[in-house]
């Protein structure tokens, strides 16, 4: 008789936990798909042209990178070369009102002659900027003059537009 | 010389060695004491002997079933049932009612709403990677690129986001000068001037 009732507890306690349990998944679903929804609309895609302009300022050589980042998320980029390696550092800001903030961090390591020691330079550079809008970093630095146009210049040209 | 009586009593009982048995029979043979006493303990044994078998035949047959009542007491207590050999008396409203409960909980598994997801619905797969990032993905009609990246995003959180480009290696490169972040417009106005 006691073992009996016991059994029909058991039983009962089951039934009832069933809806919590349903009720758990119902609940889940919402939350993630409201979560998605929420990143999805701080999600920026940074498209990177990486171009190496030789004499002229003639393209010589040319990369396209396309990253997905969240505002305020870094995207670096690492170009390499045999005297030269330089990290440029991408950190996108989505304003309220939908613009955009760039923030650019340049760290060059080179060594201009072979028996010279490798210089460091560093710079932190930012721009308000438009979705879509076309900036330009130049983490050796820009040739203004025509004097020197033998020497190579690296160019990193960046659109940041919102996701979707 | 005369044997002490616990002896003689011992010897009427027949409690002792062979050698004391044959030397106390030759004492009692020549010892009219000695004699005296053996035969009064043999007296006594006989007499308490019969007292026993016709005094108190009661006694020990309550005795016996005292025992045998113990005894199958015991066998009662130590003697193991099996579970399913147990005899259990069920009230009819009792069993009615598990046997409803157990038809609902059947019922509320069967028509469960998990049941009738359509086969095409898109489902959240979930996988552990090797280096311990959850990576999710969206299998079934799942059209959108944006989403994609966004959860290819996800899966790569907690490392940053690099990307390595080698450049050619026959290029040498030199600083110029400090480094420019200008927008692209501008850049061109300034070009063209």
């Amino acid at each position: 008789m006691k073992h009996c009732f016991s059994v029909f507890l058991v039983l009962l306690f089951t039934m009832a936990a069933l809806p919590l349990f349903a009720q758990d998944d119902d609940h889940l679903e919402p939350e993630l798909g409201k979560t998605l929804e929420n990143l999805k609309k701080q999600a920026l895609e940074v498209e990177i042209h990486a171009r190496i302009l030789g004499t002229n300022q003639e393209s010589v050589w040319t990369t396209k990178t396309s990253e997905v980042t969240v505002s305020g998320k870094s995207v670096s980029i690492t170009l390499e070369g045999d005297n030269l390696k330089v990290v440029a550092l991408l950190i996108p800001f989505l304003n309220e009102d939908q613009s955009l903030f760039l923030i650019a961090k340049g760290e060059v390591w080179v060594q201009e002659r072979p028996n010279e020691e490798k210089k460091y330079y560093s710079t932190v550079k930012s721009l308000p900027i438009q979705a879509g809008e076309s900036v330009i970093f130049f983490p050796t630095g820009m040739l203004m003059d025509s004097e020197n146009e033998s020497i190579y210049t690296i160019e990193l040209e960046i659109q940041v537009e919102p996701l979707g | 010389m005369c044997y002490d009586d616990d002896v003689l009593s011992a010897y009427s009982d027949g409690e002792l060695d062979p050698s004391a048995l044959r030397e106390i029979k030759a004492h009692i043979a020549s010892c009219d004491r000695c004699r005296g006493v053996v035969d009064q303990y043999l007296m006594l044994g006989s007499i308490l002997e019969k007292s026993e078998k016709s005094m108190h035949p009661e006694f020990s047959e309550a005795e016996m079933l005292v025992w045998r009542r113990v005894q199958s007491s015991v066998r009662r207590r130590s003697s193991t049932i099996s579970f399913w050999r147990r005899k259990i008396t069920v009230p009819v409203p009792l069993a009615a009612a598990a046997v409803c409960a157990v038809c609902i909980l059947t019922a509320a598994l069967v028509f469960s709403p998990a049941w009738f997801i359509p086969d095409d619905a898109p489902a959240i797969i979930s996988q552990q990677t090797q280096a311990g990032i959850e990576e999710v993905a969206f299998s079934g009609d799942e059209s959108l690129p944006e989403l994609e990246k966004l959860l290819q995003f996800l899966s790569e959180q907690g490392a940053a986001i690099e990307v390595k480009i080698e450049l050619p290696g026959s290029s040498h490169f030199e600083v110029i000068g400090e480094p420019q972040l200008m927008k692209a417009a501008d850049y061109k106005k300034a070009n063209t001037k």
